[in-house]
């Protein structure tokens, strides 16, 4: 009962969180208390008012109009490197579990080998490469997700395959790419999901480490990650300014978390058929 | 003498709404060296009832009515003396040797355990207990088998250590839940061949749960028949074949195919499925399926009416079902 | 009309590649099937026994072509399935179709009954959703259950109704082969014979001819005209199911029969010991080490499966009398 009761909670906990996430990225695209990248010395290192909520930071820019703002960022990120690990990922992985044999150790060897960079050593080595920026940092943050998406559709293709019902489609004399489609991804989607809101929250810590090390969003574009590395100089006057990037991050990574944590329980069919 | 007497043993199992009733008023007896078959389909309490003599019935659920096992009464009795019975005086024997044996401990060692338990042995002299017993079921190596681990066993080789597991602390009643289901026939015609023996030479009672009334009808001296919680009857093996008085025993004999009947004959079928416990109401269990269902058999229990050499069948209609079968 | 027999297989050999025993070792080969041959004719249901690992099942897997022989063929009406390109294996599915033991297994959870049972039919093409849906209509009622039994999903149907789902999906593309791989084992003996009927009717009513894939002796007895006994992976012996079961001629078959457990008679005594272990030749036959009837003969040399009268085939040197 109260396994249950958690899973309903964190769901409904996390789907609140990154609905707040959400809406914060709707809003500052049609308002913002205050351009975000407006300087105004006079103001610098404001402290939290009516008129600054949060302050200003040691430019004088308003430090909510960039926590608001750099939401963008971040679920720009977040939606189009899990897009770019789901697109890949999820071809190759099927393409794996469907041509046995020598195809599928290649793909998975690949995999092994890209996995075997952390995903933020990739990016800084990509960046680096090519020049810091967001496209660069979605593009290295992507393809270091392609691994993990392709292994695991592999496996839970693998044995959605070897499920009757798919020998059964066979033998009716179905090809593979409508098994794929009819058989193989619907059931193998709630796995799916569940680690693409995972992903989801992994690209937006790596963002801000990225920009946080000065090669992921680039000034003007607001971002939280880089707000943290500005804060850094000040920490001592002003170490609220570190507090409300890092809280955004926290609690965008913790929302995405729950929210994943609670759709494996609500989308398991097992424990959806214990609670009814 | 009589080992076991059973009487009006109920298992309910609290849901959302209400108690569901899985076992309802089982009665029966079972004397040293005597085997009772119990057969019934899917979800007719079969199991259960042959858990709940073991005390190991889901955590939840509550046990009724009175099991005397050697004039001790085991329902209401605390965990720890139940565990002593357990294993020593009662065994049981489950149908996927492979899930019922750890299968990271060499079967050897899992032979001994009971016997370390149970009769405080060494490790040692259980060990080699357990090669002797491995090799009273006629075990083909039992040397290697002890070494081997589960897996490294047949299927059939798996189902005898199991055995000779259960045989351990020579027990005077063996429960079989499906011993040989998952098995080939020539292999389970071996098993219940070696039950047989064990039975003979040791004057162990047997139980055998089985779904099958022709495995059942082999090797047993009276057979229990159970629908939907319910022992619909209950004798000695000949009688409840050859002259049942039940309709859901004759509709389960003419619903098999023998081997010898002309190819394509019709069978006898039995219109619906069985009843999930859930939906068992207030009458007989097998109303719905029942060609000569009354209205009286949807609102009441049918009540358990006697015939001669302990020949019981529970059906308002028992007495007009002649010896015709 | 061609004079070739519905299903054609001949000297068919399969063998899996088993894991390296050590590192760098090389792989063994587990043979499943080895020289297996027969017919079976429209019209006549034919019925495959064995045990546990005899090669039953991946006898089905080939016949059905989901599966590739080392050597030897299979031919649907003289079509040889292995030397079509895909689409026109594709297209011959539509003649062949299976039913699998596993009622819960063999139903993708996630789909309606509609579109499980139109599965073959979207996958041969040309069909309007109209007809789609009349065809299933027609083929729930031909199986028992209610149309409107359609838009619901498995779960919500018990183990026999889903094997009747499983039975409609075979023959919506009116087949003339369904390859039924213990269709009635997992099923409550009540219910069975239910689906026993069914399979009667079909044969008679749509023409369908089986290929029964069982262990159980009284239900190939039941259905089929033709039976072969497989021992790991041969057919040991071959002929008219009553004759064969009445009078077997192999050991093994006698020892099959004997094991099945009757009601009409006591269980005759079977042979104490467990399965002794595998004779270190691989060359006799490979029943010997258990068979009643061994000679040294048997241990040295395999007999090969031969006429013997009446329609009957059996491998073995010295036949039952």
């Amino acid at each position: 009962m109260r396994v249950l009761l958690r899973g309903n909670f964190s769901l409904w906990l996390g789907a609140v969180l990154t609905g707040a996430l959400l809406l914060m990225a709707a809003v500052s695209l049609v308002w913002t208390p205050y351009p975000p990248a407006a300087i105004d010395i006079p103001h610098k290192l404001a402290p939290p008012s009516l008129a600054h909520w949060f302050g200003a930071d040691a430019l004088g820019r308003d430090v909510a109009s960039q926590i608001l703002a750099g939401s963008r960022v971040s679920i720009l990120v977040g939606v189009v490197a899990v897009g770019i690990g789901l697109l890949f990922g999820v071809a190759l992985g099927l393409f794996a579990a469907f041509r046995k044999g020598v195809a599928e150790d290649a793909i998975m060897k690949a995999c092994d080998f890209v996995f075997a960079f952390p995903a933020l050593l990739s990016a800084i080595m990509l960046t680096s490469a090519f020049g810091p920026g967001v496209v660069n940092a979605i593009v290295a943050i992507g393809v270091a997700n392609v691994p993990i998406i392709a292994k695991l559709t592999r496996a839970t293709a693998n044995s959605a395959l070897a499920r009757e019902y798919a020998l059964a489609a066979r033998a009716s004399g179905r090809g593979p790419v409508a098994i794929a489609f009819d058989h193989v991804l619907p059931n193998i989607a709630p796995a799916l999901i569940v680690q693409a809101t995972i992903q989801f929250a992994i690209a937006i810590l790596a963002e801000a480490a990225l920009s946080y090390l000065g090669l992921g969003a680039q000034p003007p574009q607001p971002s939280w990650g880089r707000m943290l590395s500005d804060a850094q100089t000040v920490l001592y006057n002003a170490p609220r300014l570190a507090i409300y990037p890092g809280a955004a991050i926290a609690l965008s990574v913790l929302g995405l978390n729950l929210l994943g944590d609670g759709l494996r329980d609500a989308l398991d069919p097992k424990l959806r058929a214990r609670r009814s | 003498m009589t080992l076991l007497a059973v009487e009006d043993l109920t298992v309910d199992l609290p849901a959302a709404d209400r108690a569901v009733r899985l076992v309802d008023g089982a009665t029966f007896r079972l004397r040293a060296g005597e085997s009772l078959g119990v057969v019934g389909e899917s979800g007719s309490g079969k199991t259960m009832t042959a858990l709940a003599l073991m005390g190991l019935q889901p955590p939840l659920a509550r046990v009724g009515g009175s099991i005397r096992f050697e004039g001790r009464e085991l329902v209401g009795l605390d965990e720890d003396a139940m565990r002593r019975i357990r294993g020593d005086r009662i065994a049981m024997i489950f149908q996927e040797p492979m899930t019922a044996l750890n299968p990271l401990v060499r079967v050897g060692a899992q032979v001994a355990e009971p016997l370390v338990l149970h009769r405080g042995m060494s490790r040692r002299a259980a060990g080699a207990e357990a090669a002797r017993l491995l090799a009273h079921v006629r075990l083909a190596d039992p040397e290697r088998a002890a070494r081997a681990y589960p897996f490294e066993l047949s299927g059939g080789e798996r189902q005898r250590a199991m055995i000779a597991m259960a045989i351990g602390c020579s027990p005077r009643l063996v429960i079989a839940d499906e011993p040989t289901t998952a098995l080939d026939v020539t292999v389970q015609a071996r098993i219940l061949a070696l039950l047989d023996g064990l039975r003979a030479e040791s004057g162990m009672a047997l139980i055998l749960v089985s779904h099958d009334l022709a495995v059942v009808a082999g090797h047993c001296d009276r057979v229990a028949v159970m629908y939907g919680g319910l022992i619909l009857e209950s004798g000695p093996t000949d009688v409840v074949l050859r002259r049942s008085r039940n309709p859901y025993t004759r509709a389960l004999l003419e619903a098999r195919p023998e081997p010898g009947a002309p190819r394509g004959a019709r069978l006898k079928t039995i219109p619906g499925s069985p009843p999930h416990h859930r939906d068992v109401g207030p009458g007989c269990p097998f109303a719905g399926r029942c060609a000569l269902t009354l209205d009286v058999c949807r609102s009441a229990r049918p009540p358990a009416i006697a015939f001669a050499a302990g020949h019981v069948s529970r059906c308002f209609r028992a007495a007009e079902l002649e010896d015709a079968a | 009309m061609s004079a070739a027999p519905l299903l054609d297989v001949a000297d068919v050999h399969k063998a899996y590649r088993l894991p390296r025993p050590r590192p760098f070792a090389a792989h063994g080969f587990k043979p499943a099937l080895s020289g297996v041959s027969f017919a079976v004719i429209a019209g006549r249901s034919f019925g495959v026994v064995g045990e546990s690992g005899s090669g039953k099942s991946t006898l089905a897997r080939i016949a059905l072509a989901l599966d590739r022989p080392d050597a030897g063929a299979v031919r649907l009406e003289g079509r040889s399935l292995f030397d079509l390109g895909r689409r026109d294996l594709r297209a011959q599915r539509a003649h062949m179709q299976m039913i699998f033991q596993d009622p819960f297994g063999s139903l993708d959870p996630r789909m309606r009954v509609e579109r499980i049972i139109a599965e073959p039919l979207a996958a041969q093409g040309g069909v309007s959703r109209a007809e789609r849906r009349a065809r299933v209509a027609a083929q729930l009622q031909a199986v028992g259950l209610r149309p409107g039994d359609a838009q619901n999903y498995p779960h919500e149907f018990s183990g026999g109704q889903r094997q009747r789902i499983a039975i409609a999906r075979a023959l919506i593309t009116r087949p003339k082969l369904v390859i039924a791989d213990e269709p009635v084992s997992a099923l409550d003996v009540s219910v069975q014979a239910q689906a026993l009927n069914l399979m009667t009717d079909l044969m008679r009513d749509a023409g369908v001819t089986f290929l029964l894939i069982s262990h159980d002796l009284a239900v190939v007895a039941h259905i089929c005209e033709t039976t072969a006994v497989m021992f790991r992976g041969k057919i040991v012996e071959a002929g008219p199911t009553a004759a064969l079961f009445a009078s077997p001629a192999h050991p093994y078959t006698r020892e099959l029969v004997d094991a099945t457990p009757r009601l009409d008679r006591a269980p005759k005594a079977a042979a104490p010991l467990s399965a002794p272990p595998a004779p270190a030749s691989g060359r006799g036959c490979p029943y010997a080490p258990r068979c009643p009837q061994a000679r040294p003969r048997c241990g040295e040399d395999a007999p090969a499966l031969t006429e013997a009268g009446e329609g009957r085939r059996v491998a073995c040197w010295f036949p039952l009398g």
